[in-house]
């Protein structure tokens, strides 16, 4: 079990990928940072995020098979390289590389299959590190 | 520039800008200039090659200020988006100079960073304003800094 806090950065379009990722991570006891599960009512979305991203260990990049990537995914991952975090991308398999800007074409990253097999392997590399 | 950090002292502003703005980028580069500050400009500073990115990402890690040129197509650059996330992480100043579009229609936009606050957007027209605080911030902190 890790002490690792993860943030998982994701487009709207992958609002369900996302949270069946979450859930199954959560199952293999790894703490996680989703906007879905943090936002409470009277909570504001910005403070919530902010916290979220300033103490998080590791910022996970979904990336979808559109590769989408929204202004506000490309923030969270500056916002994490600008913080020294680790980033862990989670491409494709059909994806080309070259469509994916420098910061993640250029770190290791595992494929993306389904939300829970992704997620096992996430957990994996985790305890291993 | 042969030598990239050599002639780098000074409160270090990095200009991220689009291609096509790279006449206006050079314009606020001399007037930061003239505030004694010191500019660095992600496309005119850079030899394109194989290293390009490895370089934007050192300057942006020494950067004391970010300004970022949003027009309409700077929009589209996905770096436009890292750099700010990159300065919003590493908490100094983003300051995004809007030409082409107004504060209220970039707020609108789906997709774009909740964390990029009212108070970071400026008007290109109302430049002065950020100068001004730059040369106040210039007085605070120096001219002269070496940066290791």
């Amino acid at each position: 079990m890790s002490d690792l806090q993860v943030f998982i950065s994701y487009s709207s379009v992958d609002k369900e990928w996302a949270r069946s990722f979450a859930e199954a991570l959560k199952q293999r006891g790894v703490s996680i940072w989703l906007d879905q599960f943090e936002i409470g009512v009277g909570e504001s979305l910005p403070n919530a995020l902010e916290v979220g991203l300033r103490e998080s260990d590791v910022l996970v990049a979904v990336i979808d098979p559109g590769a989408s990537l929204r202004p506000a995914s490309l923030f969270e991952l500056g916002a994490a390289i600008g913080m020294g975090k680790r980033v862990v991308p989670i491409v494709p398999r059909e994806l080309d590389p070259s469509k994916l800007p420098f910061e993640l074409r250029t770190r290791r990253y595992l494929v993306r299959d389904s939300p829970e097999e992704t997620a096992g392997e996430l957990a994996d590399s985790l305890e291993a590190a | 520039m042969a030598q990239p950090d050599a002639h780098l002292t000074g409160r270090l502003v990095f200009i991220s800008h689009s291609g096509q703005d790279t006449w206006i980028a050079k314009q606020i580069a001399k007037e930061i200039e003239t505030c004694g500050a010191q500019p660095f400009l992600d496309e005119a500073e850079i030899d394109a090659g194989a290293d390009f990115e490895e370089d934007i990402r050192k300057f942006l890690e020494r950067a004391d200020e970010l300004i970022v040129l949003l027009t309409p197509w700077a929009l589209e650059r996905p770096y436009v988006w890292i750099e700010m996330g990159a300065a919003w992480g590493r908490r100094i100043p983003i300051i995004a100079l809007l030409l082409g579009i107004t504060p209220a229609e970039l707020q609108s936009r789906v997709g774009v960073p909740v964390l990029l606050k009212k108070r970071d957007l400026l008007e290109l027209n109302d430049i002065d304003t950020y100068l001004e605080q730059l040369r106040k911030r210039v007085e605070v902190h120096g001219t002269g800094e070496q940066h290791e």
